[in-house]
């Protein structure tokens, strides 16, 4: 049976994904990633992620355009599938429950350390 | 327009999956750009690489086809069968590791020890250009003599002569120690001379100060090396310093560092030529007193200048060596070969090895080797019966012939790496035993550097397909069919006629390999002890100094008085050290003849303890012995023509003083000593003269009693104090220079001992194995016997006398080859032992003793078992 949780990384570019819509294949995913994360990621690591979480069905790809800069290659583009979708919202919703049992969270918004 | 890195793009591409190749090389090109567009052209590669290492995960990188192949399995399988195999075994794998083990380990040492000799002079540069100048002396009487020395002219001339010759280097050795002042640092050194300027290009060596063009040009100049100089100078410099020699100053004008470990020249000082050698004397064409070294220009014909020296000596040397008796070729020996080939020259002063005994280490290193093959492959295919069904069942499910021989080759292989790390360990532990025997200097480094390791890796691995292969055959030709329907498994192993030859091709080796040490440490032994005409044992030498010289009877008197030294002599001459080759003239016939002269004292035959077969000693109360007289050896009388030595008392003779080189002495034969050996034995005795002469006098010798050496030395000393020269105390004894010639037969011996008794040990592991395997298997014949009422003899010999055939046939292939090694090697002596039935004798006694021992112990322990346990089960 293939694992279903979602671990941090790939959630985030599961949902990096979804933001990048057409523009989603490796390269644009990574860069995506550095820039909003300001973490540094390799394309490998990026595209060894985005193979895994197709093997789990999250993902689905098709070949797409090619652009000059690529020397006229196409590109992988990645879209999220209705189960891929489903899993980052399984995600979302027990964060959510589990912040609110956090007994600061309800009276103070705001943590003091 | 910039490009990525093309050896990035190639790594990529040579291990990504083509499904991926084109979006990968696609993203990292989008990558690049996009990077160089911000940043410079060097991070933007820098970056390209950095993601094309990043791609070498699981995921993207192109499977390869064969690691799912079933190929990789049955590797596997090949392996933990293997090792399932010697565990279960533990005896025969014990017994296989071993002897493999021991053989490894002794030929790595050979190979560390031989390398070690190779390595000599490898560090100068244009080795292949210098070569040493050696004479080839033909005297009237027949002889033929290599010298390592030749007269000073031959460098100069040459280089005049042949414009081939680039420079020459001439170097005269002083054989005495040399007393060195500086302040009041006063010490006597020794191995040093004076030598020609070029001597630093000529080595190579490194000026740590002065000029290497310019040292040793000015007279009263002198090299020293970096050890002498901290001895005089401590860590200040030394350049232009005085240093008094022979009561003159030497300017120091260079510093070298200390010749390398590995050269066979080793000198720790060198004085200017001309300050040392009259230019009258460098001109001699007949003095052979120079190691002479000459360097030849690139692309020159060394063996085209060989071949023309004769004619160089004819027209230069000839007319002036002709009249007294003799004539010299000159030869060129390269220097890369002097400490391996040198060995039968002269007067030599190089550290030397000898070919000789590498040769004899590599065929040891051999047979070793052989032997502990054979041991594998003997036992192996004995046992062969034991994996049979394991073929059969392989065969049967389909495996091919090839693979059963893959299978098992692999696992002798397992078995030969086993083997070899335990060799590395024994190597690394027996290493600084092996050094203080062979006095070489081998350090771990050189064993554990990479180099080294491949290449005894490789050795390993080559011996285990070595002594895996046949024996994989053999077992693998097994049939299915036979073996898989025959119910019992254990036959009795096939009296393989190739078995049984093994084992005599190894009981040959081994005979072969006792004989030769046998061999070899009784030439050292005869060479030690035997009459070399003198007594050696219990003298005492010591050099005359300064003042000593003033007046020679009270100086005696002194060293003489002590209860312990029974007689003292002064002389210039002694065995196995300086002496001089001369010359003396026939009275009658006016013919000179070549000979060795002593000059010596009333005391010298007593003291020598020499024998005197015809004739007298000289004597005190007749005057004229002091200078009319000769005492000659028996083969001088020979040499005058007498057949009866006795004969040749009172023969006239003449002879050029030394002292007044134009005058004659003359006198008569008084009286003929038995023949002493003034070299070491491997060289002919050559004619001795005998005869008083005090101008030469340079020792004084000792005979002294056995024991109480302490307090005989003590009163030498002080002796010596007592006359108040500025030299220290000094003293040897006259044996050990005969030690010290016998050395490399006495290295020799112990190596070659220790190796045959390891090798032997090593053949009789494998005999005792196959002992051991065919008791077992024949177990239940011998309880049947034994209940039928065989004595526990008659059991015994039946098990063993097949050995004992093998063995007998051994020793009788082996006692043709083993003679005439033997003889071949002691030819190279003057002075050897008869090889006689008993040698052979006491060897074959040796084997057979180990060999019974090793086949008894078994089979007795056979037959003394209960038949009950045997015959049971049945």
């Amino acid at each position: 049976m293939k694992e279903t949780r979602l671990g941090e990384f790939e959630e985030v570019i599961l949902l990096l994904v979804g933001i990048l819509g057409k523009e989603a294949y490796a390269f644009k995913i990574a860069e995506e990633f550095e820039s909003q994360t300001d973490r540094g990621v390799s394309i490998g690591a990026v595209h060894s992620t985005l193979t895994r979480l197709e093997d789990k069905g999250f993902l689905k790809s098709e070949m797409g355009n090619s652009t000059p800069e690529r020397g006229g290659r196409r590109k992988r583009i990645y879209t999220i599938t209705a189960y891929g979708r489903r899993a980052l919202e399984t995600s979302r919703d027990f964060r959510i429950s589990l912040w609110k049992q956090y007994p600061a969270f309800a009276d103070k918004f705001s943590f003091d350390c | 327009m910039k490009r990525p890195p093309k050896y990035a793009e190639k790594l990529l591409s040579s291990f990504l999956r083509s499904d991926l190749a084109e979006e990968v090389q696609g993203d990292l090109e989008e990558k690049f750009y996009s990077t160089l567009k911000k940043r410079s052209a060097f991070r933007a590669k820098v970056n390209y690489w950095y993601q094309v290492f990043h791609y070498m995960r699981p995921f993207a990188i192109r499977k390869n086809k064969k690691i799912y192949s079933n190929q990789y399995d049955m590797f596997q399988n090949y392996f933990k069968i293997g090792i399932r195999n010697l565990l279960k075994n533990k005896f025969f794998s014990f017994i296989n590791i071993t002897g493999m083990a021991i053989s490894m380990a002794i030929v790595v040492i050979i190979y560390l020890y031989i390398q070690d000799e190779f390595s000599f002079d490898k560090h100068l540069d244009d080795l292949h250009l210098k070569y040493r100048v050696f004479n080839e002396h033909f005297s009237d009487d027949g002889n033929i003599r290599k010298g390592a020395m030749v007269p000073p002219m031959i460098g100069p001339a040459m280089a005049a002569e042949y414009p081939q010759v680039d420079f020459y280097t001439r170097f005269l050795n002083f054989n005495a120690a040399t007393l060195f002042e500086v302040g009041d640092k006063r010490f006597t050194e020794r191995d040093g001379g004076s030598a020609d300027g070029t001597i630093f290009r000529m080595f190579n060596l490194t000026l740590l100060e002065g000029d290497p063009n310019t040292a040793l040009s000015e007279p009263n100049s002198v090299a020293i090396n970096t050890a002498l100089k901290k001895k005089y100078f401590g860590d200040g410099p030394a350049l232009g310093k005085s240093i008094e020699i022979f009561d003159q100053h030497f300017k120091v004008v260079a510093v070298f560092e200390d010749f390398p470990e590995h050269s066979h020249f080793q000198r720790n000082y060198f004085l200017s030529m001309q300050t040392i050698v009259s230019e009258e004397r460098l001109k001699s064409w007949q003095w052979n007193q120079f190691h002479t070294y000459i360097k030849l220009k690139p692309a020159s014909d060394a063996e085209a200048l060989d071949a023309s020296l004769k004619d160089f000596a004819k027209r230069n040397a000839w007319p002036i060596t002709k009249p007294n008796g003799g004539y010299y070729i000159p030869h060129l020996m390269p220097v890369e070969k002097i400490h391996l080939h040198a060995y039968d020259q002269l007067w030599d002063i190089a550290v030397r090895g000898n070919a000789q005994t590498i040769y004899i280490l590599i065929g040891t290193a051999i047979f070793i080797l052989l032997i502990s093959v054979l041991n594998f492959i003997n036992l192996s295919t004995a046992r062969a019966i034991n994996r049979a069904k394991e073929v059969g069942v392989r065969k049967v499910v389909g495996a091919l012939r090839r693979q059963l021989i893959y299978q098992f080759t692999s696992e002798s292989v397992v078995i030969a790496l086993i083997a070899l790390v335990i060799a590395g360990f024994v190597t690394a532990i027996a290493l600084p035993y092996v050094n203080v025997i062979s006095e070489k200097n081998i350090s771990h480094a050189l064993f554990f550097n990479p180099g080294t390791l491949a290449i005894v890796l490789v050795f390993g691995i080559f011996l285990g397909i070595c002594a895996g292969l046949y024996p994989a055959v053999y077992i693998s030709a097994n049939k299915p069919s036979q073996i898989l329907s025959r119910r019992d498994s254990s036959g009795r192993p096939g009296k393989s006629l190739l078995r049984q030859g093994m084992v005599v091709f190894q009981f040959m080796l081994s005979f072969f390999l006792i004989i030769a040490s046998f061999v070899v440490s009784e030439q050292h032994a005869y060479m030690r002890d035997t009459d070399m005409g003198f007594e050696k044992e219990n003298i005492i030498v010591l050099p005359i100094r300064g003042e000593m010289n003033k007046n020679l009877e009270t100086t005696k008197h002194a060293f003489m008085s002590h209860p312990n030294i029974e007689s003292a002599s002064f002389g210039y001459g002694l065995p196995g050290e300086a002496f001089a080759g001369d010359g003396i003239m026939d009275k009658a016939t006016r013919r000179r003849w070549h000979i060795n002269m002593l000059t010596v004292d009333h005391d010298y035959i007593k003291t020598l303890g020499l024998n005197i077969i015809a004739g007298r000693d000289f004597s005190e109360d007749i005057p004229s012995d002091q200078h009319h007289a000769f005492i000659l050896s028996e083969s001088a009388a020979k040499m005058l023509g007498y057949t009866d030595p006795r004969q040749a008392l009172g023969h006239e003779i003449l002879w050029n003083r030394w002292d007044a080189p134009d005058s004659l002495k003359e006198g008569k034969v008084i009286g003929i000593v038995k023949d002493i050996q003034l070299n070491s034995m491997r060289e002919n005795i050559a004619p001795v003269a005998l005869q008083i002469f005090p101008f030469a006098y340079a020792t004084l010798s000792l005979r002294v009693k056995d024991g109480n050496l302490a307090s005989t030395l003590k009163h030498l000393e002080a002796q010596w104090k007592s006359f108040n020269t500025e030299w220290p105390f000094e003293y040897r004894f006259l044996d050990e220079n005969f030690d010290k010639m016998y050395k490399a037969e006495e290295k020799l011996s112990v190596l070659f001992q220790i190796f045959t008794g390891f090798t032997i040990f090593v053949a009789c592991l494998g005999l005792f194995g196959l002992v051991v395997y065919s008791t077992t298997q024949r177990y239940r014949e011998v309880s049947i016997r034994k209940v039928l009422g065989a004595t526990e003899r008659n059991l015994v010999l039946l098990l063993a006398k097949n050995y004992l055939l093998l063995i007998s046939i051994a020793f009788v292939i082996a006692i043709p080859l083993s003679y005439y090694a033997a003889t071949q090697w002691l030819l190279a002596f003057a002075f050897r032992i008869d090889l006689t039935p008993l040698l052979f004798i006491k060897a074959a006694f040796l084997i057979s003793i180990i060999a019974l021992l090793t086949v008894g112990i078994q089979s007795f322990k056979a037959t003394r078992s209960n038949p009950v346990e045997a015959l049971k089960e049945q």
